[in-house]
């Protein structure tokens, strides 16, 4: 009986003991994930998750080569693709294109607004000490608070009205109702959110810093002057939408104004520097660059050339990139497009440079004759097949001759011609273009100003919301009032958007149509 | 064990010795056959009222006048036992099987319990059962000796996973892997218990989880369905609990040797024929020639691979399936030894199995070793050591990635029904690869697992016992893998290794209760109070490169700069805590009622909602043992009982840190193909997200299952009919479904408790012997039948309809529902087209397709706007569902003499399955391009295609099937997605037949060579199986959307010869 009595005793113990360190065990801590708990405390977590916003704003606009459906297709300028799907748009001006759902999905512009937006907030509360300087952790929340705006921008671009989200998602119970309900969250009115996307943007200016060219991340990380330019681009859009709103316009002309005086960026001369200066331009990080996409084999950060209908070099570039001639996807330069038809009718274009530059035998073979803006690459060392290259060409967001014709814009607009030819001029002189010798008359000007970025941004994915901004269709056949009373030249919602939330609300021009 | 004639000889010429008898007190044990103690038994001193019972573990004492005294030992379902005691003080008593189901003692979990007395669902399976049968892997043999089990057959390649599902399928969820989507039981072998969640690397390697555990060891498999059965393993018991026990060690004289060998042949499997070379070319210039217009058949667009039959590159007759198929040859050896005293037994057994797999380049190499080591220490204390090892090699042909999980549809290198066409020239080293055979090429995936358990008994009282088990399980997977230059397009070599394992710490501390009280011992009262601890802990890794250089270097080394090599390792761990208790009381041996609770911890949830509570009710009554009745019903029925039982079961998710938000490192925001370059930085910065694919919640918790099940046992006619009926209704709550989070918040989805799933039905097994089994001539027949009705019952958003890429579901309909057009007929006539009588015009198809033609499939246009699209007209179809109705088995066992014969055979009806495979050989057809040229081509003659307008009328199988012209677009007629593909599921399959015959000692000649027993058979493995389909390859082998595994391995017929001795 004594050892049975030493067991019990035992049993106990052993009792007590699983007891007291089950609830430990249950408190398993992860060691191979992070998590926001445990992620912000150090300055370099900081910079990856910002990085991570750029990356998200990258993969947003490049999947699919998005950033030309919704801003190059649909401007009709120059290039008239042979792809199937494009053909979409340029047939008839549907933007509902098989096969490329994500082109209405406006979900990864929220990956990178919302991750900006949780980023500023955390970024916020981290003290100063986490940080090398003051200057570093606001350089931070600029980048952030630029990433924020510059995605709102174009999801207004894109889609006029769409939802704004003020809070860091963060745990499902944000997303769902104790009941089981999705939350709901509907648009709101375009000139709300471009007010949004300002707000942000007048943040990112005050927190960041000018830079210079040569910096190790100029133009592909945000610095004062992509916010400026942002800004500007931003408030001529809210005086577009707004009946020429003056307030903005000004506003326009004061941010083009800085960003031309402190930027440290320059214009290229395309007479002088030719070849070389396209190249840097294209290769990115040039001294003309504001704000662009950073593609480089160099870094790690590209891709491989391919010919197909998914990205943004199949759909542009042809022979001799390519193997052989294609006729399926890669464009021609289609004499009847609006900018080839500008080109070969204005005579101040006789001798434009860009049109050699910018295009691969322009207007010896319109058939085969392409855009030379996404061509640069370097080869895939982990292959020796010699058309295993990997892109250079970085996407051009914002640069330099883009906030002169801006400012010719937002100055036509107030019908001041003086300042607006003298910028236009300024452009037009880098490209072997004689000075402007048509009207002055706000129309006159703003079809000027309209070519004259038909030309420069080709390929750049300007033209289809400068159409919009200008409210300038010439040459687009499937535009009419009607369409336009309905807001047609905006994007349409992914259904599955709506099915989600039921409480937005399909574009007007749209709805029946999907 | 101590022979008892042995002794009684001893003991006759003692007996005068002894005269003068005195009291002594006798302790012994009571074993059944295989080992295994007996709870219960009675022990009698004959002629006298003294007697006692068996305690839990089979021990008992019983105080005797004499040597002279005579035990009765008896035990229902054994053949009583007379032992005359002698001197001994210790005797170890293995009494003989005298069986009827009833009598079976059933495992239940931390108990054993008599069949006669369970009160909830069991199914049990014996080892006599089985072990004639030359399978690596049981697990496709349980369900023909159990009800209510769906069994799923994935692959038939030799150790390939399978699928087990009790009582309907309540796998949910947003983008399932139809591979995997199976609510699996919880499986518990000698008292380990593992869900498959818990398997690290299970799903990586192609291994099944039954195929480490050697079949010649298992000496009972006991399946609990119901929630009260599996109660006792609460959280983990919601998906059913399978027990499996080992063969132990047993008190003999001498050792007892038993070795068994087989061998098997597995013939080429017929296949779909395939034209070959001219064949091919003929047929397909055939088709053009029909088809073709002049204009199209003189455009020079005719595909050069068929026009140019004199160029090398294209006047081949590769015949891929002779390339892949071969005659597959088995061989098992197993050898086991056991023996020892009653203090101190021992079993081994070592098993070596190697299969041939039908494709060339696959099989399986396992060894088994299992040892099982029990001592007793003094009076009170008991041991038992299990030790068990698996070496598995898989040989997996080229369906095998380098890392990552298994395709369970690409066991070829190539998907057969979308081969090359035999035209096209191919190297010699790209043939060898294909078929596995390529030197230079490595491709090895090795499991091993390790399991070493100690199980404890120290009994406090004679009617109670503490016990502990503690438990460690070692799995670990590897791959190795190089891919040689000669054969990758980028002319680099690529290896890879990688590396999946998992530890598992258990530590079970119990009280076990067993004790008969009153005048009698009337009331029974047993009971289960305890705690146990669960851990896993996995670690990954895997690394790969890429570079030029020699191949001949395998692994990776400085071959490799440091930029072409990757890789990961992952760490990650889990723990579960339960509090456990069962009490169950019986009463005159008539009345039973129990109950279960626990209360389990995990985790995998957060703080709040951690703890789930588990409890279960169950009551049994014997009608036919109540005197008012027995002495009228007594002539026709042997034995009734009916019994209900309730109770809560749950599930944990098993994902180990879903209640963290988790950030990825490592994000470059490339969309496009990179090659080896591996974009994960911006402007040189590593990029960091939140996972979109998994945002943090730590309210997420436990599924939940309620069930109810009331059920009888019946024996009639002197035990020659038995009769199990079991009817439930189990309705699986807060299960994992992945919502559709909106776009504005970045989100895909995420899983949350929300859907529901409602299984209910009945199943019965009966079993019948022809003759009385005192016979020469016996036989019994057993036919399972099983009836369940699955519905989905709770999704999030209200109930919203879910419709996802190619599968859905619908509050009120089954799991998985098809996402098809519906097939209305086919046209003969363009005027059959209804017409919009708003516009005039016909019905017509989407823009991009091509107009319609007569011989083309119409659908049904579901939102009448006279348009077929897949916006409005591709829809979930409510009519079809992949889940079987009804499944069950008919077994046949024949005895006669020394003779024996067995039949085993399963089927399933009801399932409406898509027959994938033979829409992959006409697809490319209608698809744009060239691709039909480019690809092989079945031989379809056994079909009916459309021809000339009234087939469509006539009823033909199919659309109009001829090669698309360069001239016309494509109308996808034969796409996937429409119920064209879709096929009876009914299939009857006999899983094996064997014919054997025993030799014992009582035949001479075996003295002569010194063995105890021989038994010589014959088994074939997939003899026979019928199926309603004629159109499908194999209507057993689909995936949980139903689509069938035609392109996978197929079910290969295996005969084999085989001995099995004892000595």
């Amino acid at each position: 009986m004594k050892q049975i009595k030493s067991f019990k005793i035992y049993i106990v113990v052993l009792c007590l003991l699983g007891s007291a360190s089950c609830s430990d065990l249950l408190d398993q801590e992860p060691i191979s994930i992070t998590h926001p708990d445990v992620f912000w405390d150090s300055q370099a977590n900081a910079e990856q998750a910002v990085a991570g916003a750029y990356s998200l704003f990258k993969e947003a606009i490049i999947t699919q080569s998005n950033f030309l459906y919704w801003g190059e297709w649909t401007g009709m300028t120059f290039m008239n693709s042979r792809n199937w799907i494009v053909n979409y748009i340029e047939g008839s001006g549907n933007y509902v294109l098989a096969y490329r759902d994500a082109s209405m999905n406006w979900k990864n512009f929220y990956r990178a607004a919302n991750w900006a937006y949780t980023i500023e907030q955390y970024i916020e509360d981290m003290p100063v000490d986490m940080f090398d300087s003051q200057t570093e952790k606001d350089r931070l929340l600029g980048e952030a608070a630029f990433i924020r705006s510059l995605t709102y921008f174009y999801m207004a671009r894109i889609w006029g009205d769409v939802p704004i989200v003020e809070q860091s998602i963060e745990s499902s119970d944000q997303l769902i109702s104790e009941d089981g309900y999705i939350v709901e969250n509907a648009r709101v009115d375009e000139l709300q959110v471009l007010d949004y996307a300002l707000e942000a943007a007048n943040k990112s200016i005050g927190l960041l810093q000018y830079s210079t060219p040569g910096a190790s991340n100029w133009a592909i990380t945000a610095n004062k002057a992509s916010a400026e330019a942002l800004k500007a681009h931003i408030s001529l859009w809210y005086a577009g939408r707004d009946n020429d709103n003056p307030e903005m316009i000004q506003q326009a002309i004061d941010a083009t104004t800085s960003v031309i005086n402190n930027s440290g960026a320059s214009l290229i001369d395309y007479v002088n520097e030719g070849k070389e200066g396209f190249d840097e331009m294209c290769i990115g990080q040039s001294k003309t660059g504001l704000f662009e996409i950073n593609i480089s084999a160099d870094m790690n950060e590209s891709f491989r050339l391919l010919q197909y209908d998914d990205n943004h070099t199949g759909l542009t570039l042809n022979y001799p990139v390519w193997q052989s001639v294609n006729t399926g996807i890669s464009p021609y330069m289609d004499p009847d497009f609006y900018g080839n038809e500008m080109m070969a009718t204005d005579a101040d274009r006789a001798n434009d440079v860009r049109k050699d530059l910018f295009f691969y035998e322009y207007g010896t073979n319109a058939d085969y004759s392409y855009l030379q803006k996404y061509s640069h690459s370097t080869q895939d060392e982990a292959s020796e097949d010699a058309y295993a290259q990997f892109s250079e060409s970085n996407i051009l967001i914002f640069r330099l001759a883009d906030m002169y014709l801006l400012r010719a814009e937002a100055n036509a607009r107030k019908e001041l011609s003086g300042p607006a030819i003298s910028d236009l001029n300024e452009i037009r002189s880098k490209a072997n273009v004689p000075d402007y010798t048509g009207g002055t008359d706000r129309e006159s000007l703003m079809k000027a100003i309209f070519d004259e970025r038909a030309i420069e941004f080709v390929g750049e994915a300007q033209s289809g919301y400068d159409r919009i901004r200008m409210d300038y269709y010439d040459g687009v056949p499937w535009v009419n009032q009607a369409r336009n009373a309905k807001k047609g030249y905006f994007w349409p919602v992914l259904p599955s958007v709506i099915s989600r939330n039921p409480s937005i609300l399909q574009t007007e021009y749209w709805r029946g149509k999907l | 064990m101590k022979k008892p004639f042995f002794y009684l000889l001893i003991l006759i010429l003692s007996v005068g010795h002894f005269a003068q008898a005195q009291n002594k007190t006798v302790q012994g044990t009571v074993f059944d056959d295989n080992g295994v103690p007996l709870p219960g038994a009675s022990v009698v001193v004959k002629g006298t009222s003294t007697g006692t019972q068996s305690d839990f573990d089979g021990n008992f004492y019983i105080d005797v006048q004499g040597p002279q005294s005579i035990l009765t030992i008896s035990y229902l379902g054994f053949k009583p036992q007379e032992i005359l005691v002698g001197n001994q003080t210790q005797l170890s008593i293995s009494l003989a099987p005298d069986a009827t189901q009833l009598d079976d003692v059933v495992l239940i979990g931390y108990q054993k319990v008599f069949k006669r007395d369970v009160t909830s669902a069991v199914s049990s399976i014996k080892s006599d059962d089985i072990e004639g049968i030359p399978v690596l892997d049981v697990s496709g043999l349980i369900a023909t000796q159990a009800t209510g089990i769906q069994s799923v057959n994935m692959t038939g390649a030799p150790a390939g996973r399978g699928a087990l599902i009790i009582r309907g399928n309540t796998s949910i969820g947003g983008d399932i892997d139809a591979d995997l989507a199976y609510s699996s039981p919880l499986y518990v072998i000698d008292g380990v218990q593992t869900s498959l969640e818990d398997l690290a690397g299970y799903g990586v390697s192609n291994v099944d989880f039954l195929a480490s555990l050697n079949p010649n060891d298992i000496a009972s498999i006991d399946v609990l369905k119901d929630a009260s059965a599996a109660a006792i393993y609460g959280s983990r018991g919601a998906n059913g609990v399978i027990i499996i026990e080992t063969k132990k060690g047993v008190a003999l004289d001498k050792p007892e040797f038993s070795f068994s060998t087989s061998l098997g042949l597995q013939p080429k499997p017929n296949l779909v024929p395939m034209l070959v070379g001219g064949a091919e070319r003929q047929a397909k210039m055939g088709m053009i020639q029909r088809w073709w217009h002049t204009d199209e058949l003189q455009s020079g667009q005719t595909p050069m691979v068929l026009t140019d039959s004199i160029n090398p590159a294209f006047n081949n007759n590769v015949d891929y399936q002779g390339l892949f198929y071969k005659t597959g040859i088995d061989q098992q050896y197993d050898f086991s030894v056991r023996g020892g005293s009653e203090k101190t037994n021992y079993r081994v057994s070592l098993g070596y199995d190697n299969q041939e797999g039908v494709i060339k380049g696959t099989g399986v190499d396992r060894v088994t070793f299992s040892s099982n080591l029990n001592f007793k220490a003094g009076e009170k204390f008991r041991n038992q050591l299990i030790t068990r090892f698996t070496h598995t090699d898989l040989q997996t042909g080229q369906g095998n990635p380098y890392q990552g999980s298994f395709n369970l549809n690409s066991s070829l290198p190539v998907d057969p029904a979308g081969l090359q066409s035999s035209l096209f020239y191919i190297t010699d080293e790209r043939k060898q690869s294909l078929s596995g055979e390529l030197e230079g090429k490595l491709n090895e995936d090795r499991t091993v697992n390790f399991t070493i358990s100690n199980f404890a008994t120290f009994d406090l009282l004679p009617s109670l016992s503490l016990n502990s088990q503690l438990s460690f399980v070692y799995d670990s997977n590897k791959k190795n893998f190089y891919e040689p230059s000669t054969i990758r397009t980028e002319g680099d070599g690529f290896a890879s290794y990688a590396l999946y394992n998992r530890k598992n710490l258990t530590a079970e501390t119990y009280l076990s209760l067993f004790k008969n009280i009153g005048a009698n011992n009337d009331h029974e009262v047993t009971g289960v109070l305890g705690n146990r601890v669960d851990y896993n802990k996995y670690e990954d890794m895997a690394m790969t490169a890429f570079g030029f250089g020699s191949d001949a270097i395998q692994t990776i080394n400085n071959r490799y700069t440091q930029d072409q090599i990757s890789g990961y390792t992952d760490i990650s761990a889990n723990a579960l805590v339960s509090y456990f208790g069962r009490v169950s009381y019986k009463y005159k041996n008539r009345y039973m009622v129990g109950g279960n609770f626990s209360i389990d911890g995990s985790s995998r949830f957060g703080k709040d909602v951690r703890w789930a509570k588990f409890p279960s009710l169950n009551a049994g009554w014997v009608i036919s043992d109540e005197p008012f009745l027995k002495p009228h019903i007594s002539s026709f029925i042997d034995y009734l009982k009916i019994r209900g039982s309730w109770g809560i079961n749950g599930k944990q998710f098993p994902e180990n840190y879903l209640r963290f938000g988790k950030y990825n490192l490592g994000y470059g925001g490339n969309p496009y193909w990179a090659n080896q370059m591996n974009v994960s930085s911006y402007g040189g910065v590593t990029g960091v997200i939140p996972n979109y694919d998994q945002i943090g919640n730590a309210s997420l918790s436990w599924e939940e299952t309620e069930q109810w099940n009331v059920g009888f046992d019946l024996d009639m006619f002197n035990r020659r009919v038995s009769l199990a009926f079991d009817a439930y209704n189990k309705s699986t709550d807060k299960l994992f479904f992945d919502v559709a989070f909106p776009a504005y918040s970045g989100y895909n989805s995420a899983p949350t408790n929300v859907a529901g799933v409602l299984n209910y039905g009945w199943e019965s097994m009966l079993r019948y012997h022809v003759f009385p089994r005192e016979n020469d001539l016996r036989m019994e027949l057993s036919v399972g039948f099983a009836q369940n009705k699955n519905y989905v019952s709770k999704l999030p958003n209200g109930n919203q309809d879910y419709i996802g890429g190619d599968y859905g579901y619908v509050v009120g309909r089954p799991l998985n529902l098809y996402k098809m057009f519906i097939n209305d007929y086919i046209i003969d006539d363009l005027d059959q087209l209804p017409v919009n009588p708003f516009t005039g015009e016909p019905l017509q198809g989407k823009s991009a397709w091509a107009s319609i033609r007569p011989g083309f499939p119409i659908w049904q246009d579901l939102n009448g706007d006279y348009l077929l699209n897949e916006e409005h007209d591709l829809k979930l179809t409510t009519d079809y569902s992949p889940i079987p109705d009804i499944t069950g088995s008919f077994n046949i066992n024949l005895q006669y003499k020394k003779w024996y014969f067995q039949a085993y055979s399963q089927f399933s009806f009801g399932a409406d399955i898509k027959n994938t495979v033979l829409n992959s050989y006409m697809d490319s057809y209608d698809r744009g391009g060239d691709d039909w040229a480019r690809r092989g081509l079945a031989d379809l003659s056994e079909y009916t295609f459309w021809q000339q307008p009234g087939d469509g009328a006539a009823g033909v199988d199919f659309p109009a099937m001829y090669p698309q012209s360069p001239t016309l677009g494509a109308f996808y007629g034969f796409r996937g997605n429409q119920t064209l593909w879709i096929e009876s599921g009914d299939y009857w399959k006999v899983n094996n037949a064997s014919i054997g015959y025993t030799f014992d000692q009582n035949d001479n000649f075996m003295k002569n060579i010194g063995l105890s027993r021989l038994r010589i058979y014959g088994a074939m493995l997939n003899p026979y199986q019928w199926q309603r389909s004629k159109k499908v390859v194999d209507a057993s082998m689909v995936d949980a959307k139903g689509h069938t595994y035609g392109n996978g391995y197929p079910q290969a017929r295996t005969i084999t010869i085989g001995i099995d001795t004892k000595f």
